[in-house]
């Protein structure tokens, strides 16, 4: 099973990371990404390795770059610009072996953009309210109310 | 040669799937029953891909009673391909696979629907083939052209089972 979302957006001059949760059903295998090749098979087409500067490590499948905006779309007056990530997981008998059992691709876009000069908001939106932590997990019960605030 | 000849040589060489329209995807599988090694191995592949909304139109109605989703343009669809050699593709009984996508997805923010279409499929035990999706083109404002993905089927056991392969949650934050 494979879900994201096809356009993800970052704000433009932001160290953005990208994990990319592998998973295999198979719990005993290790799972390791790579950027899709263009050979010998062509995984990529006309998007491989199109993420600028972008460092990808294996074992983690942890995407970081800095999101800048394309030369040719600021040359074009515009505020934003679409990078493509193609990447391809795969999954081996143990953490030792380097011939892959299987693997899946998984090619999106990322928009990267900047916010208008005259924009009124001066800093990043603070939260408060339900604790809330990256990538934990959160026991709730039902019928209860829990509230998160954004203040700007 | 004649002016006509020429031209309809042209338009004969153009590319069928008319480009600047796709937005990305997936493609996965999995055996239906990992257990059974029986052959053949019966599969559901997966293939999940995005387009530009107004090349695909979706929206909530035809989203909820999984309506029509197809290509304004009326090109014809790319289809699921066996690039391994030919002897291994025919060992395996592969026949291109079309995708007749439904919509899963949609965002007009984005200007972008997904679609999303499930096969079934039986190979033989220990059948090793590359599946591709591949065509013409990526939305315009990302500057490229042709799109391409693999996903390597193995249906060889591991550990007793038929394996499943790698699936991919993508999650940003900024650090």
């Amino acid at each position: 099973m494979t879900i994201s979302l096809p356009v993800t957006r970052v704000l433009s001059g932001s160290s953005a990371t990208v994990d990319i949760i592998a998973v295999d059903e198979n719990t005993d295998q290790v799972v390791r990404c790579r950027w899709s090749y263009q050979l010998p098979d062509d995984e990529c087409g006309s998007v491989c390795f199109s993420l600028p500067n972008a460092q990808l490590n294996a074992e983690t499948c942890s995407i970081s770059w800095t999101a800048s905006l394309r030369a040719a779309d600021m040359a074009a007056g515009l505020n934003k610009s679409i990078y493509v990530i193609a990447v391809t997981a795969e999954d081996f008998v143990n953490a030792t072996s380097t011939t892959p059992l299987s693997s899946t691709p998984h090619q999106m876009l990322v928009e990267v953009y900047t916010l208008p000069s005259n924009r009124c908001l001066t800093g990043n939106p603070t939260f408060s309210g339900f604790p809330r932590s990256d990538q934990t997990c959160y026991g709730i019960s039902p019928i209860h109310i829990y509230s998160m605030f954004c203040s700007l | 040669m004649s002016v006509y000849r020429l031209m309809y040589i042209l338009l004969l060489g153009w590319p069928l799937c008319y480009g600047d329209h796709y937005k990305g995807g997936t493609i996965t599988w999995r055996a239906l029953n990992p257990a059974s090694l029986t052959s053949p191995v019966q599969l559901v592949i997966t293939t999940r891909q995005s387009w530009t909304l107004s090349r695909y139109p979706c929206n909530a109605t035809n989203l909820n009673v999984i309506g029509a989703y197809n290509d304004t343009n009326n090109v014809t669809s790319s289809e699921l391909t066996c690039i391994s050699s030919s002897a291994t593709c025919t060992t395996a009984g592969f026949v291109n696979i079309s995708v007749p996508f439904v919509c899963t997805d949609y965002s007009s923010a984005l200007s972008v629907s997904t679609g999303s279409f499930f096969s079934s499929q039986s190979y033989p035990l220990n059948t090793v083939i590359d599946i591709a999706w591949r065509g013409a083109s990526w939305s315009t404002d990302t500057y490229t052209n042709v799109w391409s993905m693999i996903s390597r089927i193995n249906l060889t056991p591991v550990s007793g089972r038929i394996n499943s392969p790698p699936g991919i949650f993508f999650s940003f934050h900024n650090a």
